[in-house]
């Protein structure tokens, strides 16, 4: 029987690890693909997310209830927000930027329509990452993650009227 | 008049195309709605930008969730027994460095007193020697003899030798720069060793994460 969150939260309050470790396997993919889209870069995605499960495991006492998705993906975007902080101080090229060889493509897929579905996702990328930062987690959160304008300011710590004008 | 009309669509589209995300994801209220539903019935280049931004949201849609190469489950970390020194080198180093601030503070504005010469003058022991002197049978003042049966100091001699006011001053004089050196030393020594345990303890942290 699938155990829903704030039951699975009340149990980590009273320190039980497997409990969170079902939650962590629950959001990880969501909380890696915002960290992922927000830094462009994979090993920094991952430590982004790695860090921000440490500290809502570490933190989880003081969680109030209500909606942990959010509060999980906000401790996420702070991480993130950190990271591109630290970056702009320190600027580097992530190694994933350099030209590499090509993958093959996918068995299902046809190499047209991968090479088509490649740029694409280049394009769009690109896109994303010529906008402000906080205008990115909006545009993340809501189109890519699908998450509703209420969660979405929840995660950013702002109105709705301040997302609905960065998403506009 | 077709120039004013111009600018009245305008000044529409800039308040209209604002709204279209809102209008995508259904956020706007009914009066909000019926006036943008309104201009998009006769403004051309807001329904463009209407289409543009809703082929933007379904690539975006398309864009394929990325799975993490690895888990990132917590593994259960045994509480360490070892009790850690660094909550108490953080204070003494804190310590330390504060009371180094106030010996410079007070050296700086001369609380403690500073003028040996007057001994040296007087043809009393220099301030080198007079550390020579500390150490040995004259630094013990007030001696037995200078002292009243009250226990008070005799004023014969008040004005000369060891015991003195201005040895007093001397002596203050005297222990100033090595306290300040001393205390220095310590913050650097304390400073050191913490920053190193801090380095560490955060290295190991990182090891046992990955």
């Amino acid at each position: 029987m699938r155990r829903d969150d704030s039951d699975l939260v009340e149990s980590c309050k009273k320190g039980d690890l497997c409990s969170f470790n079902e939650l962590v396997e629950r959001y990880q993919k969501m909380a890696y693909n915002l960290a992922l889209r927000m830094l462009g870069d994979s090993y920094a995605a991952e430590d982004a997310t790695q860090d921000a499960f440490f500290s809502a495991w570490k933190n989880i006492r003081g969680f109030r209830g209500g909606n942990f998705r959010a509060w999980l993906l906000q401790i996420t975007a702070n991480n993130c927000r950190d990271q591109l902080r630290k970056r702009k101080r320190h600027p580097a090229i992530p190694l994933e930027s350099l030209p590499f060889e090509p993958k093959a493509p996918p068995s299902s897929e046809s190499p047209e329509d991968y090479v088509l579905r490649l740029e694409m996702t280049a394009q769009i990328e690109e896109g994303l990452a010529s906008i402000p930062p906080q205008q990115r987690m909006a545009v993340i959160l809501c189109d890519i993650q699908g998450l509703s304008y209420e969660e979405i300011a929840k995660v950013m710590k702002c109105s709705l009227g301040t997302v609905r004008s960065r998403i506009s | 008049m077709w120039a004013a009309l111009g600018i009245f669509r305008k000044d529409n589209c800039s308040k209209t195309k604002p709204k279209l995300s809102a209008y995508m994801d259904r956020r706007l209220n009914p009066q909000e709605l019926a006036e943008v539903e309104r201009h998009l019935a006769n403004c051309h280049s807001c329904q463009k930008e209407l289409d543009c931004l809703e082929t933007t949201v379904a690539l975006l849609h398309r864009l394929p969730q990325v799975l993490p190469s690895r888990s990132f489950r917590i593994a259960q970390v045994e509480p360490s027994s070892r009790r850690t020194a660094m909550p108490l080198l953080r204070l003494a180093t804190a310590a330390a460095a504060v009371m180094l601030v106030m010996a410079f503070t007070a050296d700086l504005t001369n609380l403690f007193p500073t003028s040996p010469s007057s001994l040296d003058q007087e043809g009393g022991p220099s301030s080198t020697s007079y550390w020579g002197d500390i150490d040995g049978k004259d630094a013990e003042s007030p001696t037995a003899e200078n002292q009243t049966d009250s226990g008070q100091i005799s004023s014969d001699n008040a004005s000369d030798g060891p015991g003195s006011e201005e040895d007093l001053e001397a002596t203050e004089a005297g222990w100033v720069r090595p306290l300040e050196y001393g205390l220095a030393g310590l913050v650097i020594l304390l400073g050191g060793v913490t920053s190193g345990l801090w380095l560490k303890s955060k290295g190991s942290q990182k090891q046992r994460r990955n």
